[in-house]
């Protein structure tokens, strides 16, 4: 038992150093669910951002922050931001973060990727990417949004958050960050759906909605005008004709 | 009979325009109804140092004088669905009170077209926009300004890799 316990030490040991021999990777993956949303006024809406590790060999911490917020709205992230406790190359550090992305494996087999979820400390879900025909196991961050309740109808807002990946496996000089922005466009619309036509004449406007029957009405008019001239002209002909004395006549 | 058949014919006439408005009119409608559809967007970037141990290291340089780092990549990994573009900065470089200025420090894609950083972000127009796939050098420099004071000088670089517009 003692062997095998020692056999395990050395295992580890020997895979975290040979880890921490490899040339840094940081890997930063993404998926955007969603750009463009429809609330209205007093509603809560929550939008997914997924967040992945697959050709990284270091763990991704990343921290989320709302720009661009329309004045009087509420945006929360979920996670929050709170204080992580390292151990990094044996120095002990403490650093803010909303999630940390540990390195994972795409895969095939969703119920492998379920597997690596379920082993996950905050929510995540499987994506399928179907450039490289598998699933990858991706935290979950949610961004809840709330429209005030007097926001007005038609307004278009853009709404931003900025997500910063840190890698802390720096013992000095310089460090890396990636950083991504997620835009969306939200439109603030009425809770109950409704329509009406505001009307206001526009005589050009309503040359070409109704130009048929305009040409049909003025047509109309001269052949009705041109028909009266023809039959009074020939009233006027069978007139002189019946005036006319017959020849022979007495 | 004679009497009639002006009579028919002018009102042939003057219907005319209705019947071939109407049909005109028909034959221009069209039916549409609205469809969106939103492609989820994967974007992933790896930078991978060419060195073991700690990021960059300039090593031992004395004032006036440049450094330069090993070869490092960046690389559009191939769960992107999207062009992206790259921007770059850095923050200024601290030790105690002392600073040496984002604009000492360069970065470049051939080791000799260097592009300045500055504290809020460029587009790398040399490198943008990168494919699924796509992997490009970068290399950085830095020049230690006369005058600097001796130390271990600590900050940031930044890469920002969004969606191409």
């Amino acid at each position: 038992m003692r062997r095998a316990t020692t056999s395990f030490l050395f295992i580890i040991f020997f895979l975290s150093l040979s880890l921490a021999q490899e040339a840094p990777k940081y890997n930063f993956g993404t998926m955007q669910q969603g750009k463009n949303f429809y609330l209205h006024p007093g509603e809560e809406f929550e939008i997914p951002i997924y967040f992945y590790n697959v050709y990284g060999n270091r763990i991704t911490h990343v921290i989320i922050t709302p720009e661009n917020v329309p004045e009087g709205w509420e945006v929360e992230i979920n996670p929050e931001v709170h204080n992580q406790t390292l151990i990094v190359s044996g120095i002990r550090t403490t650093i803010q973060e909303n999630i940390y992305v540990e390195p994972t494996n795409a895969t095939g087999d969703l119920s492998s990727c379920q597997e690596i979820i379920s082993r996950f400390d905050s929510p995540g879900k499987c994506l399928w990417n179907d450039n490289i025909k598998s699933y990858i196991p991706a935290k979950e961050v949610r961004i809840r949004v709330k429209v005030p309740e007097n926001e007005t109808l038609g307004s278009v807002h853009t709404l931003s958050v900025m997500a910063r990946a840190r890698w802390y496996d720096i013992t000095g000089g310089i460090s890396f960050s990636q950083e991504r922005r997620f835009n969306y466009r939200i439109m603030v619309i009425s809770e109950s759906y409704y329509e009406y036509i505001v009307r206001t004449f526009d005589l050009g406007a309503f040359f070409v909605v109704h130009k048929w029957e305009i040409i049909s009405v003025v047509s109309l008019g001269l052949l009705s005008l041109l028909g009266f001239v023809t039959y009074r002209l020939y009233k006027k002909v069978k007139s002189l004709e019946s005036q006319k004395p017959r020849k022979g006549g007495r | 009979m004679n009497k009639k058949l002006p009579a028919l014919l002018m009102t042939a006439v003057l219907f005319a325009p209705f019947f071939f408005g109407v049909s005109l009119s028909d034959s221009q409608e069209e039916v549409a109804t609205n469809a969106t559809v939103t492609v989820k967007v994967f974007v992933d970037i790896t930078m991978q140092l060419n060195q073991t141990g700690a990021g960059v290291d300039f090593g031992q340089l004395d004032p006036g004088q440049y450094g330069y780092s090993d070869n490092n990549n960046l690389t559009v990994e191939p769960t992107t669905n999207v062009d992206v573009d790259i921007w770059m900065r850095s923050s200024d470089f601290t030790h105690n009170s002392y600073t040496i200025l984002a604009g000492n420090f360069s970065y470049s894609h051939d080791n000799s077209t260097w592009n300045s950083f500055t504290t809020g972000y460029v587009n790398w127009t040399q490198v943008s926009p990168m494919s699924p796939g796509d992997t490009t050098d970068v290399y950085y420099r830095v020049y230690i300004p006369p005058g600097q004071r001796a130390g271990t000088y600590t900050g940031t670089f930044y890469t920002l890799a969004n969606e191409s517009a």
